[in-house]
């Protein structure tokens, strides 16, 4: 079955659909975001008292992670235009990101030893839903990863390009997203 | 049987808690919760106003805004 415009331009909206797509889809997921940073704001502004992220997180766990995801983000970069060893570069990403996922469990397992549980305080509740709804798009971000690379047989590299277009955006929003949750749960 | 129906939904909802008015909007005195609120909100409308703009710029871009149809 042909879908039509998944690669050429349409006249109205002068871009393909993958284009479209990806955008509204980003722009539904800050709106996702954006309101449980609206939490956030709302919670930390309100409490009598809010304890030091430095204090409570590991910053050494968190500036690592956030090296890895920016290396993996450029490597989806890389994959736009990396012509015919696109795959090789997205294939990198998909294994830093993988990284990215397997610090946090070890620093989600440390922190739960110590007892900082969800239900501990208001900082930790955010902390486990902002870093754990991150979590989950690095996983979708890896599985589109891995159903890109291994889609290239199938759909072509014209087809192919687009999906690395979409991918190269969409990591560069969990990139974003991860730099605010850097910075507020263990900067500020 | 329709007025007693009604009857009975606005009297639940007389009598029971959540029809009472929430004290923000009231503007009751309470500095943390009111500065809470006006944060988020803040942020909220930020975020909105962003996606918004960029909408509003790619409409603009592509001139679906415009009287004239894009050419192809």
């Amino acid at each position: 079955m042909h879908i039509p415009y998944t690669t050429e331009r349409r006249a109205d909206t002068r871009v393909s659909n993958v284009t479209m797509g990806i955008w509204l889809f980003i722009a539904s997921e800050v709106m996702l975001f954006g309101a449980l940073f609206s939490s956030y704001a709302l919670l930390r502004t309100s409490a009598p008292s809010w304890p030091a992220g430095r204090a409570m997180l590991s910053l050494p766990f968190g500036a690592s992670n956030t090296i890895l995801l920016l290396m993996s983000t450029t490597f989806a970069w890389r994959a736009r235009t990396a012509g015919t060893t696109w795959r090789r570069s997205l294939t990198l990403s998909t294994i830093l990101a993988a990284l990215f996922l397997t610090i946090k469990s070890v620093e989600w397992a440390h922190e739960l030893s110590r007892g900082y549980l969800p239900r501990v305080n208001t900082f930790l509740a955010l902390y486990f839903t902002l870093t754990g709804l991150h979590a989950l798009h690095v996983i979708a971000g890896i599985i589109a990863n891995v159903w890109a690379i291994t889609g290239l047989p199938r759909v072509g590299p014209e087809m192919s390009a687009g999906r690395v277009y979409a991918l190269s955006v969409y990591w560069a929003f969990v990139d974003v997203v991860w730099f605010l949750i850097f910075a507020l749960m263990y900067l500020f | 049987m329709m007025r007693r129906v009604l009857a009975v939904v606005v009297g639940w909802l007389a009598w029971s808690s959540s029809a009472l008015a929430c004290p923000i909007c009231y503007q009751a005195i309470d500095p943390s919760t009111a500065s809470g609120v006006r944060a988020a909100v803040g942020v909220l409308v930020t975020v909105v106003s962003g996606v918004l703009v960029g909408v509003a710029v790619w409409l603009r871009r592509t001139g679906l805004l415009s009287a004239d149809p894009p050419s192809s």
